[in-house]
């Protein structure tokens, strides 16, 4: 526990550096998904299932942001550690263990999303003139934090695996297309031909997303979709562990 | 006296080449051991296989009586690893990667940044501690490196080619250091520097293709050379080769070779000795020296073979 406190400690004291700038991106991001998709979709779509689309758009814009971030936040942290700054070769000469180092970096990058989902509930309920009730946000936070806890996985693990910077900006900007416009968070899935929206349903995180929207419609969220998000967030990190212990001290 | 590292047959291969053959010696707690070799000897690999950064195909290896491959952790804790290359935290300051690293094996940040403080001190790089790496020397961070290693007061010190590429004042610092501070420690380190593992180590080990060829203290093995002596004889001008085809003759003048000036071979008596100088009397001779064979010779003799 100490070692990962540790870590976290380092990604810190780096992340502090450029406190200003990366605060500025995490007030920014859910402003601008705001700005630039959901206003002008507003004048395409004006209501989804018989909800404002201004207000609909919500959830998504938390989810979209709040994943990337913790998405760009775990690929940034773990391929710069393994690959570029010799920091992983002073973690492994060190009584660290590369679970801990995988839980720490995932861990940061979970604590950077939650600060941006806060973030962006301020924010766009500023623009958007819309707050719930502490109950709800509460609520809204159980059900969006899975899917913080998958991306800050899945970040990690592809920091492990994928070398360039570059490669890492194209899987970044997939990610993002994919996540904000394929998943329902900032187009309704109806607007999809059936099956394939019928297929998209079928996935545990546009369950998670699903849920939040209708969270704020004072209906019920996906319990079922969030702890399958978990089980498979576990699956992944632990597989991944096995093969980065043989990755890592070669 | 009690052994601190132990190695019994170890091995690794890299693509199919054998980069340390069933290797084994071992190191006494508190003392200082040298491993000499080439480039691409396995140094290097070897000090990376006990502090765990890559792990050895077969073989055992114990760290004060803890075998490394399953109780790493624990070892790491105890042990103080200096790389060869330079690797330290682009993003962190010197201070804060020397509390990092100092709270990764265990002691409290306070603690960190005393230790920081003190081996700043000791070290002359005090008024670094607030730059990043990329704004220093190669040398100071070689400096930073060895402070790394020691800050968190480890019993075994790993040190891989510690003083290359430092100055002569940084060097005789981190030597300096390791005599005084560090004299309780175990201490094992890699050389190319003959004159520095002489001086600074208890027991010398010379590594070639993976494998000890010679392991002892100094005087032990300059003893198994059998009182074998280098001559050297300077030349006013460049000795013709005729005279390196005539000495050939004498099988016990060992490898005579000319280089520029000068004329060098090995003897085990001076008997040989007088018998190379009648011969280059025909030449027009500026100096002579002769010293009793060193380290160097030694590794030359088993690198490059013909002084068996």
């Amino acid at each position: 526990m100490n070692n990962i406190i540790v870590i976290l400690k380092r990604e810190w004291w780096s992340y502090r550096k450029q406190l200003i700038a990366h605060l500025f991106c995490l007030i920014f991001i859910p402003v601008l998904i705001f700005m630039f998709i959901g206003l002008p979709l507003y004048k395409v779509i004006p209501s989804v299932n018989s909800l404002n689309y201004i207000h609909w758009i919500t959830p998504g814009i938390w989810i979209v942001s709040t994943g990337l971030v913790a998405f760009i936040n775990g690929f940034s942290s773990m391929r710069k550690l393994r690959f570029s700054s010799g920091v992983l070769g002073i973690y492994l000469k060190s009584p660290v263990s590369v679970w801990d180092i995988l839980i720490g970096i995932s861990l940061w990058a979970f604590v950077l999303g939650f600060v941006q989902l806060i973030i962006a509930f301020i924010v766009i309920g500023v623009v958007n003139h819309q707050f719930y009730s502490i109950g709800s946000d509460l609520l809204l936070l159980l059900q969006i934090l899975p899917l913080v806890v998958f991306m800050s996985v899945l970040g990690t693990i592809l920091g492990c695996w994928v070398k360039g910077l570059q490669s890492q900006t194209i899987i970044s900007i997939i990610v993002f297309l994919i996540f904000s416009l394929g998943m329902g968070c900032l187009i309704p899935l109806q607007f999809y031909p059936q099956t394939l929206s019928d297929i998209m349903r079928s996935i545990p995180f546009v369950q998670i997303i699903e849920g939040s929207q209708n969270l704020i419609r004072l209906e019920n969220g996906s319990i079922f979709g969030a702890v399958v998000t978990l089980l498979l967030s576990a699956i992944v990190f632990v597989l991944n562990g096995i093969f980065s212990i043989k990755l890592f001290r070669k | 006296m009690e052994a601190s590292i132990t190695l019994k047959s170890i091995a690794k291969k890299y693509r199919g080449k054998a980069v340390l053959a069933d290797l084994s010696f071992g190191v006494e707690k508190g003392s200082t051991f040298v491993i000499v070799g080439e480039n691409g000897a396995g140094k290097s690999t070897l000090l990376k296989i006990l502090v765990g950064l890559i792990e050895k195909d077969a073989g055992m290896a114990y760290i004060h009586g803890k075998d490394i491959t399953n109780r790493g952790d624990e070892i790491r804790s105890i042990t103080g690893y200096m790389p060869q290359i330079s690797n330290l935290d682009d993003d962190l300051t010197i201070l804060e990667q020397l509390i990092i690293y100092g709270q990764l094996h265990g002691l409290s940040e306070q603690q960190a940044k005393d230790s920081a403080y003190y081996w700043a001190d000791v070290l002359d790089f005090k008024n670094l501690l607030r730059e990043y790496p990329s704004h220093l020397s190669f040398g100071h961070q070689r400096k930073i490196c060895f402070a790394r290693a020691i800050v968190h007061n480890p019993e075994v010190i790993l040190l891989d080619e510690p003083t290359t590429g430092l100055d002569p004042r940084s060097r005789a610092k981190i030597w300096s250091t390791m005599d005084k501070l560090l004299e309780k420690k175990t201490i094992l380190f890699t050389t190319q520097n003959f004159s520095e593992a002489e001086r600074y180590a208890e027991r010398i080990a010379i590594l070639h293709h993976g494998n000890i060829k010679m392991n002892g203290t100094l005087d032990k093995l300059i003893e198994t050379t059998h009182g074998l002596a280098r001559y050297r004889i300077s030349f006013e001008t460049e000795p013709p080769e005729d005279l390196l085809i005539e000495l050939k003759e004498y099988p016990k003048v060992i490898r005579p070779n000319i280089n520029g000036f000068e004329l060098e071979f090995y003897a085990h008596k001076r008997r040989e000795f007088f018998t190379v100088l009648r011969i280059a009397m025909k030449y027009q001779m500026e100096d002579i020296d002769t010293t009793l064979c060193r380290l160097h010779d030694l590794f030359v003799g088993i690198t490059d073979g013909g002084l068996e």
